[in-house]
């Protein structure tokens, strides 16, 4: 799911989807600088790290291949700190595997951490909820529509880059359907097992001052 | 907290010791948090487990285009870092102005062959869609020398003659009307009998028969493609200098993060 720079760099439109996409990831960096304490940061950076390794994994997907990236999960753990934790990841791919390019690094971080908050936004409360079956599908839920919602923007940066929009736009959720069905089950079952195990980094406030953990 | 339902065993002697000793010195109950270390050797273990079962097959999808000069025609391949191939990915040659020489749509080998007109660069542009793209340039000096120069820039080459082909076999892009024989001082006559003359001053002609250059070229384009795939694959330590760099440069903003609180705190 890497916009390569030289596909958005070749015309006008694409250069200022380029430039849009790094004013906002500089705005969602930003902000999730500010809501991150030292006290989250190990685990910030391990699930960076995680993302990392994860989003190397080649899922081969007709004509093409498509790569897991866990934002619903990430999301749900990181909250807004998803921006800079995705945006350290991307220029580490960007830098020492040649995956995306540094130019493209603002727009893939913005493709990739806007589903991740909205994930965090939507599917919290059910996560963080006393029941482990609403729990599970809501992580089921969150990281398939992480996975969608990242596909669905990149068809949009395409499309503004001048690009078709239907077509590659279908094309893409089609074929990021099976990954988004393996990383709704990933992300539900790492879900179901930090309630068991490490409850409180779900239970962990990033947006809300105080986080309810009754649904 | 109680009846949240996302207590675990884990956090049960915790919660346990910091019940007791609240209680002991008469303030509200709150459950204490488990050791930093302890999370993050935890967090660690359970991704790297998940992820390690991954690794072995980990290829992501950055696309690579490869060529190299045999039988004086560019032939190469478009593939995924991993291995596989990319299937009707596109294929444009461009000639060293940027002007479009020719287009093809690859096959589910992701191989092409592409005859060139003159002895000039030519950029070789893969985009296998979704904004996924790769370009590789072969230069002028790894063209035959019979080669034609290549024409002035106010008259593009704009051969067509490959067009929108569909691949066959090795999806080729341009007709296959070139001459093999050609004159030329420092090429040996082909099946002779392998002697080696000395070349002039400053060039370093080898006189081989014909057949032998020929599988040299080969030889010499096998290793290359090798060569390439050794250095576009993923490799554990790529992965491993990365979440080293992720783990160093969060250690960083805490340490820097802390270092100023411990600033401001002493000026108070």
């Amino acid at each position: 799911m890497h916009l390569h720079e030289a596909v958005l760099a070749g015309s006008p439109a694409g250069i200022g989807v380029l430039c849009a996409g790094a004013v906002g990831t500089a705005v969602g960096t930003a902000i999730g600088l500010r809501k991150m304490d030292n006290e989250h940061v190990p685990c910030v950076a391990v699930v960076t790290s995680a993302f990392f390794v994860i989003s190397s994994i080649h899922v081969p997907a007709g004509v093409t291949s498509v790569h897991l990236v866990l934002t619903g999960l990430v999301g749900l753990l990181l909250g807004w700190t998803a921006f800079p934790a995705l945006l350290i990841a991307l220029m580490l791919q960007a830098l020492l595997l040649g995956h995306g390019g540094v130019l493209a690094l603002g727009i893939n971080t913005l493709v990739m951490a806007t589903p991740a908050v909205v994930c965090h936004h939507v599917f919290r409360r059910s996560v963080c909820c006393g029941h482990d079956k609403v729990a599970g599908l809501a992580g089921v839920v969150g990281g398939a529509t992480g996975v969608l919602g990242a596909a669905f923007l990149m068809a949009t940066a395409l499309w503004l880059s001048g690009e078709a929009f239907t077509v590659p736009a279908v094309a893409i959720l089609v074929s990021h359907l099976g990954v988004a069905l393996v990383e709704g089950l990933v992300t539900g079952g790492a879900v179901v097992f930090l309630r068991r195990v490490r409850p409180d980094v779900l239970e962990r406030p990033f947006l809300f001052a105080a986080l309810s953990t009754e649904c | 907290m109680t009846g949240t339902g996302l207590e675990g065993p884990g956090s049960a002697s915790w919660a346990k010791r910091a019940v007791d000793s609240a209680g002991e010195a008469g303030v509200p109950v709150a459950r204490s948090r488990p050791p930093a270390w302890w999370r993050a050797t935890l967090f660690i273990g359970c991704f790297w487990l998940i992820s390690g079962c991954f690794v072995a097959v980990a290829g992501a999808h950055k696309v690579i285009v490869f060529a190299t000069v045999q039988d004086q025609k560019i032939e190469g391949e478009v593939y995924y870092q991993g291995g596989s191939p990319a299937r009707n990915a596109t294929l444009t040659v461009e000639d060293a102005h940027g002007h479009v020489l020719s287009t093809v749509t690859l096959n589910d080998h992701g191989k092409f062959s592409y005859q060139p007109r003159s002895r000039q660069a030519h950029r070789l542009v893969a985009d296998a869609g979704m904004g996924h793209q790769a370009a590789y340039v072969v230069p002028a000096a790894e063209l035959p020398e019979d080669l034609p120069a290549p024409p002035s820039e106010s008259s593009p080459n704009h051969d067509h003659a490959g067009g929108q082909d569909h691949a066959g076999a090795h999806g080729d892009a341009a007709d296959h009307d070139h001459s093999t024989e050609h004159q030329h001082g420092s090429v040996t006559e082909p099946g002779g009998g392998g002697a080696v003359e000395a070349a002039g001053a400053g060039e370093a002609d080898v006189k081989l028969p014909g057949g032998e250059i020929e599988a040299l070229n080969q030889q010499i384009a096998a290793m290359r493609t090798d060569l390439q795939r050794w250095r576009t694959r993923l490799r554990w330590q790529d992965l491993l200098g990365g979440c080293g760099y992720i783990l160093g440069i969060f250690g960083v903003w805490v340490l820097a993060r802390r270092q100023r609180n411990e600033g401001g705190a002493s000026t108070r």
